[in-house]
């Protein structure tokens, strides 16, 4: 198994904290992990983005030149990484920001809507990792929801809630059909 | 280089500069005196929240040369003590680590390399290879340069260097790079208690019961400081003898040997699967001690009758090239692929330069310096 996510989107909606919690919670299963954020020039700008490998291998490079997996959450990066997608590849694309070509690879999914409706539109990065997850079993789902509240020990309870149903709309939004573009 | 004794048990995901800090802590690290710059602020961060929780000092200078100078305070007086800072902060604290060489003091030293030179850029970068190896400070003096590449050995390094740093009254630098303090991995964290300093009956504590004594770096007696500079060499005599560390990969037959430290030795170590799996019999050597440099292990590889080219990788416009030229001394053709702009090489990059060197026609002793 080796396999290369990238989550992207704008500063603050939250790919940072699904990235290290992905990465946080493979440790406890998968030998091999790197997680990186961008810190760079590339972030001043307002988008953020990390790369996490999961591998069963060693990691050699810790840098990925084509992705397994692309989770985007706005325009500036569905526009800038899906060129990075591998020819067998999975996007997970929030519909609600982001325009996307048709594209077997692509799965549409109106991620910040959904959190809105829940209660909170930050949530929308749940509602991302939950369908990426639906479809790439890499950890067990019981595991995310255990760990919520865990790994953000400052976040009140309401708002934990609403992440893990934002989470569940996630899996639920995978295995309610085939919502291809 | 002697490793503690080590029973390891927790595996906790970590950031390198993070890594780093917590191997300092469990090395018995006393004091930590730094001041903030990306990409390392992190290591200041952890030390800032660890380091009173466990009851020893931490301090944010006033500047870099503040916290070197605390630093060497902390040391004259016997106790483990390090600073961290990335590349022009390093450049800062020259002037103390120059004092610690010439008045033979333990400390550790991390600097999370960053672009060049002057305020360069915050992205990755391994332009400080030439600062750290060649002296950087003024005087005849050397210190001892580890160049980890993953988050483990952050960690591990960090721990060791304060080793070597006691055992041989030397500062040690950490020579990491942004790619390897920001990036996350699962650490193994050494369990054991710290590894017991030398009795250190030179640092000055006060005097009591014994005769006054002092440490200076001053010689001002008639061939004094030419006593002082050669005891000086005889310790990095002894260091070069028994502390050059380096990791070979896929050497035994290969025929395009890579050489490359620190992030671009971990790509490169991809790019030799990569190559092999093309029919290119690619190997890999990674110098892990930067100083002393592996001179003989590059210069026995070179000389193998197989081997037909080297490729020196670095993040930097060729400067541990030079140390490779120096040990491949025509042995073999040399040719380097650079990367200074803060941009991390890929596989693909690295492996297009390697095939590039295998097309090229090697008349006896080609070199080409060309970025």
């Amino acid at each position: 198994m080796h396999e290369r996510i990238l989550i992207a989107g704008s500063g603050g909606q939250g790919v940072i904290s699904i990235g290290k919690l992905l990465a946080r919670l493979a440790a406890e299963t998968i030998q091999h992990i790197t997680f990186f954020p961008a810190y760079g020039a590339e972030v001043r700008g307002g988008t953020s983005n990390c790369q996490v490998i999961l591998s069963s291998n060693e990691i050699a490079a810790p840098i990925a030149e084509k992705f397994d997996s692309l989770l985007v959450m706005n325009q500036q990066s569905t526009d800038h990484f899906m060129p990075l997608l591998d020819k067998n590849g999975l996007a997970v694309i929030n519909q609600s920001m982001c325009k996307a070509h048709a594209d077997d690879r692509h799965v549409l999914v109106p991620a910040t809507e959904i959190a809105d409706r829940l209660g909170n539109a930050k949530a929308a990065n749940f509602v991302m990792l939950g369908v990426w997850l639906a479809r790439k079993p890499l950890i067990p789902n019981r595991t995310v929801e255990n760990a919520m509240a865990t790994h953000f020990p400052d976040a009140p309870p309401a708002l934990i809630d609403i992440n893990i149903r934002a989470f569940r709309a996630g899996l639920d939004f995978s295995s309610s059909g085939d919502r291809k573009a | 280089m002697k490793k503690p004794e080590a029973a390891f048990f927790s595996r906790v995901l970590m950031m390198g500069n993070e890594a780093a800090a917590e191997g300092a802590i469990r090395a018995g690290c006393q004091c930590y005196f730094g001041y903030p710059i990306t990409p390392q602020n992190e290591l200041t961060a952890y030390m800032a929240k660890h380091m009173p929780e466990r009851g020893r000092v931490f301090i944010q200078a006033e500047s870099e040369v503040a916290a070197i100078s605390m630093v060497f305070g902390a040391s004259v007086a016997g106790a483990r003590a390090m600073t961290s800072s990335s590349s022009p902060g390093i450049s800062l604290k020259q002037e103390g680590i120059s004092y610690m060489a010439g008045c033979q003091l333990p400390a550790v030293i991390i600097n999370v390399q960053r672009g060049g030179p002057g305020l360069g850029s915050i992205d990755p970068s391994q332009g400080d290879y030439f600062q750290a190896t060649k002296g950087g400070g003024h005087g005849d003096y050397h210190i001892i340069v580890l160049a980890p590449a993953s988050a483990q050995e952050m960690h591990d390094m960090t721990m060791q260097a304060f080793i070597l740093a006691d055992q041989y009254r030397i500062p040690v630098m950490i020579l990491a790079d942004g790619r390897v303090g920001q990036m996350m991995e699962p650490v193994r964290l050494y369990e054991d208690s710290p590894p017991p300093a030398p009795p250190k009956p030179w640092a000055l504590t006060g005097a009591k019961g014994r005769p006054p004594q002092y440490i200076r770096s001053l010689f001002m007696e008639e061939r004094a400081l030419e006593k002082h500079n050669y005891e000086l060499q005889a310790c990095y005599r002894q260091i070069t003898a028994t502390e050059i560390k380096a990791e070979e990969t896929e050497t035994g037959d290969c025929e395009w040997l890579i050489a490359a430290w620190g992030t671009c030795a971990r790509i490169s170590k991809g790019v030799v699967q990569k190559a092999r799996a093309q029919g290119i019999k690619a190997g890999l050597v990674r110098p892990i001690t930067l100083w002393p440099f592996p001179h003989e292990r590059l210069a026995r590889l070179a000389r193998r009758s197989q081997v037909k080219a080297l490729l020196v990788v670095e993040m930097n416009c060729g400067q541990m090239l030079e140390d490779v030229r120096l040990a491949v001394n025509g042995a073999a053709p040399v040719r380097f692929s650079g990367y200074p702009g803060g941009r991390v090489p890929t596989e693909t990059d690295v492996l297009n330069a390697l095939i590039e060197l295998t097309k090229t026609n090697h008349h006896g002793k080609v070199e080409q310096p060309a970025v």
